[in-house]
């Protein structure tokens, strides 16, 4: 088994919203896999799917091997999974029901249990109506990491967590990643994806827009380049690949693709280059641009583009 | 005051919200006066047929419990009787719930904090609660007024009777208002004025049965039935309300005043680090989030049958003397033990609102789902139908306990008054317990209705409960053929103890139970979650 997720064409509508249009996602074992998107991009609802809580309408959904929504118990026994928004029983105490959610997977170790609850700083003995929305994420995330379940689906596992619980998160996720098990997160936050996700997907109005290693989708984005040359700037406008172009007598600013870097760089040494600065861009640049890119590729550079002219 | 600031805007937001919720409860009330005034007209047409029915009444000690005496045999005295009990309940059922739901449950949702955080005094939102109940009793006062002047009755009657529906309104409001302040749960706040309800009612149903004015004083719902419209029209018990509710409200601000957002007055406790033992199925935590309700039900039952019980001597007697009332028991099939008509009424009575219990904890399961805890548990390695099946079991299970309890009341105190303890105590609990599988078809259906229409439930479970009282009403005043009842699970089961026990019956509405559970379960199995 080397997918532990896939799904392909997957589309769901809510009355007249059409949540999920055709969305494709993988996840290999043993990998982290980033899942990206605006809000309301269907996130949730792939997720609420491969749970087993709501039913496709059509295209095809594998979890470990399984049928999400027939084989929904049996598949359990091997996940875990914490919520974005964490409810719990407002009579029962943070350590109930992390013990309750363990027991009914099978068992925690209290040793493993003991060591979490320490290093998240989660007093277990409060009751659920008591807890603030982070510690609430906390109970779920200590009773998903203390399980041995194969896959850990968490969905914004991180949104109430202070910077320092945000490390402990970092550093819980890298240690299972270490022993082999493959998790889906959905996050927003993305120091956290450029730390832990092996590869990610992206995805927007409910379809797949991008999936690969963040190396991978770096390539696809463009690159800043502010340049100094020997003589008068040669004739840029319209060259494929380059845009936003700025120039003033000998000095230049654009971005430019990343395969059409090569091209650009020739022609600006043939008039000699006094000096080069290169920026990659940045992770926030590239999710922008993805996140706000028009899906139909119409005004392909978006706002950057309105802004800078 | 800067405390109220706000509170127009809180009192617009509550009527945006509920605005189908209390047209549709106020508006249930008014209609119920008005039309029972207008049908019982019609239903004893001759002054000879009004003052039978009086002395029937007066001498008959479940409807002096159920309703207390009637004051006047005109036709409008006697609407104002036959309608009395329930429009009180039902205005004081409707305010508390208003007044609970635009307080602690909005804190308690979290909402509050978000309104807390603009420019919102710390009063407002109580106050705003209590002023929409408040206008909304008194709307529906007016209303009751005008649809009995229509009517051609006299107006000052009218008046009396419309502001006699509404006083029970203010009184439960105002009291809604206090217990919201003391709970950080908005549950317990609504089940402490629930109860409350419940006692001071039977504090009046014990003062008319047993004819002692002075403990009829003890309760609001006395202070009200002696406003007697059409037959007296008496303005000043209005007093008295008026003097509890300053007292309940005067109560809330202070508590109000003092209290941390979201907090009741007892400081929240630990609770244990590690789950006991048992806690381990999605069965052991439906009991665990059951058992407090289950608990409260079974207390408050005992102790109303044990009430029921002590006033069943006296009840006797005054039925013995009845020579109408005896007729019919032995009509019913009865003995010669009056007692034991007595008992088949009120079992008959009380399982119809210990059903509301077993809707209550059926529509749990859409608590669960709605608060997305129910997630978290489906998202385990337990089906949907082990994780539905854990609270019906406890909803059948507790229904029966329920049911026992009040049995086991009635049995106990009527015993040690007759002598003969463990035989009261057999048959009573007997009669109660074979009203079980009525109370369970009802509470199959609102199982059938969160698995189709999980939206409606609510309102489906209980407008099945309330047609099966229409249909009595029907019956009784629009001389309604009686076999319509039959469409009721209530009138299908033998009326033990006077009746004699008869299996089939029971059988069929278990097998209709269990059918309707297995319907509603597909469909859950079947369905979106969430």
């Amino acid at each position: 088994m080397s997918n532990m997720i896939s799904v392909s064409g997957l589309i769901k509508t809510f009355g007249r919203t059409r949540a999920l249009d055709g969305l494709d996602l993988t996840v290999r074992a043993g990998e982290v896999h980033g899942f990206l998107g605006p809000n309301g991009a269907g996130k949730s609802t792939t997720i609420r799917v491969l749970l087993g809580l709501l039913r496709q309408d059509s295209g095809t959904a594998r979890l470990l091997d399984g049928d999400p929504w027939r084989d929904a118990t049996t598949l359990h026994r091997r996940l875990a999974y914490v919520p974005g928004d964490v409810t719990l029983w407002p009579t029962l105490s943070g350590g109930e029901a992390i013990d309750l959610l363990g027991r009914m997977r099978g068992g925690l170790a209290p040793q493993r249990r003991a060591e979490l609850l320490d290093r998240f700083e989660l007093d277990p003995r409060k009751k659920g109506r008591t807890y603030s929305k982070g510690n609430r994420q906390k109970v779920a995330l200590v009773a998903a990491l203390s399980s041995d379940a194969d896959l850990l689906i968490l969905d914004e596992p991180t949104s109430g967590l202070d910077p320092l619980m945000e490390a402990v998160f970092q550093e819980s996720i890298q240690e299972e990643r270490r022993k082999g098990r493959t998790v889906l997160l959905s996050s927003h936050i993305l120091a956290e994806v450029e730390a832990l996700c092996d590869r990610v997907s992206i995805i927007r109005h409910g379809r797949t827009v991008e999936t690969g290693t963040l190396t991978e989708l770096r390539h696809l984005t463009s690159t800043s380049i502010t340049a100094e040359l020997a003589g008068p700037v040669p004739q840029l406008a319209g060259s494929a690949g380059v845009h936003d172009l700025w120039t003033q007598g000998n000095r230049l600013r654009c971005r430019v693709d990343g395969d059409a870097l090569d091209t650009l760089l020739r022609e600006l040494v043939k008039v000699g280059v006094r000096s080069l600065v290169s920026q990659p861009p940045t992770l926030e640049e590239m999710f922008l641009r993805h996140y706000e890119d028009d899906p139909s590729g119409t005004g392909a550079t978006g706002k950057h583009a309105a802004v800078q002219r | 005051m800067t405390t109220l600031t706000g509170t127009g805007g809180l009192i617009r937001l509550i009527l945006r919200r509920d605005r189908v919720r209390i047209p549709v409860w106020f508006g249930l009330v008014a209609m119920l006066v008005i039309g029972i005034a207008s049908s019982v007209a019609g239903a004893y047409p001759t002054e000879e047929a009004r003052l039978a029915v009086l002395h029937t009444t007066n001498g008959d000690p479940t409807q002096l419990m159920m309703i207390g005496p009637i004051y006047d045999s005109s036709a409008a005295g006697l609407a104002v009787w036959r309608v009395r009990g329930q429009a009180a309940l039902l205005i004081a059922l409707a305010s508390l719930f208003l007044v609970i739901r635009s307080t602690r449950a909005e804190e308690e949702a979290g909402r509050s904090e978000l309104l807390g955080s603009t420019v919102v005094g710390r009063h407002a939102a109580l106050t705003a609660a209590l002023t929409v109940a408040f206008a909304a009793n008194l709307v529906t006062a007016l209303v009751v007024a005008l649809g009995l002047m229509g009517q051609g009755l006299p107006a000052r009657g009218s008046l009396v009777m419309g502001l006699s529906v509404a006083a029970a309104g203010w009184v439960f409001a105002a009291l809604a208002g206090l217990t919201a302040q003391l709970t950080d749960s908005s549950r317990t706040a609504a089940g402490i004025a629930a109860t409350a309800m419940g006692v001071l009612y039977a504090v009046r149903a014990t003062a008319d049965v047993e004819k002692s004015s002075w403990v009829a004083w003890l309760s609001p719902f006395g202070w009200t039935q002696h406003m007697r419209p059409f037959a007296g029209d008496h303005l000043w018990p209005l007093l008295p309300v008026i003097g509890l509710i300053s007292l309940l409200v005067a109560g809330a601000y202070r508590i109000s005043a003092r209290r941390d957002l979201g907090a009741g007055i007892l400081p929240p406790r630990l609770g244990p680090a590690d789950a006991a033992p048992g806690l381990r199925t999605s069965l052991a935590l439906a009991w665990r989030l059951q058992r407090g309700t289950l608990l409260a039900w079974t207390v408050a039952f005992t102790a109303f049958g044990a009430g029921l019980g002590g006033v069943a001597r006296s009840a006797a007697e005054q039925l013995n003397a009845s020579e109408a009332l005896r007729g019919l028991i032995e009509r019913m099939g009865g003995g010669g033990r009056p007692a034991d008509g007595f008992f088949a009424f009120v079992i008959y009575l009380m399982s119809q609102v210990i059903t509301v219990y077993a809707i209550q904890a059926t529509l749990r399961l859409r608590a669960e789902e709605t608060s997305g805890r129910a997630e978290i548990i489906l998202t385990g390695p337990v089906g949907r139908l082990r994780w539905a099946g854990g609270h019906l079991a406890i909803v059948a299970a507790g229904s029966g306990i329920v049911l026992a309890g009040l049995g086991l009341g009635m049995g106990l105190v009527h015993g040690l008054s007759t002598g003969d303890l463990g035989g009261e105590i057999s048959q009573l609990l007997g009669a109660s317990l074979t009203r079980l599988p009525s109370v369970l078809v009802l509470a199959a259906i609102s199982a059938l209705v969160y698995g189709l229409l999980p939206r409606l439930a609510a309102i489906i479970a209980y407008t099945a409960l309330a047609l099966c009282l229409v249909l009595e009403f029907a019956v009784e005043l629009l001389h309604a053929d009686p076999s319509i009842l039959k469409v009721s699970p209530f009138a299908q089961t033998p009326g033990l103890p006077v009746a004699e026990l008869t299996v089939t019956p029971l059988i069929l509405l278990a097998v209709i139970a269990t059918g309707l559970t297995a319907v509603g379960l597909a469909a859950l199995h079947r369905r979106d979650l969430g």
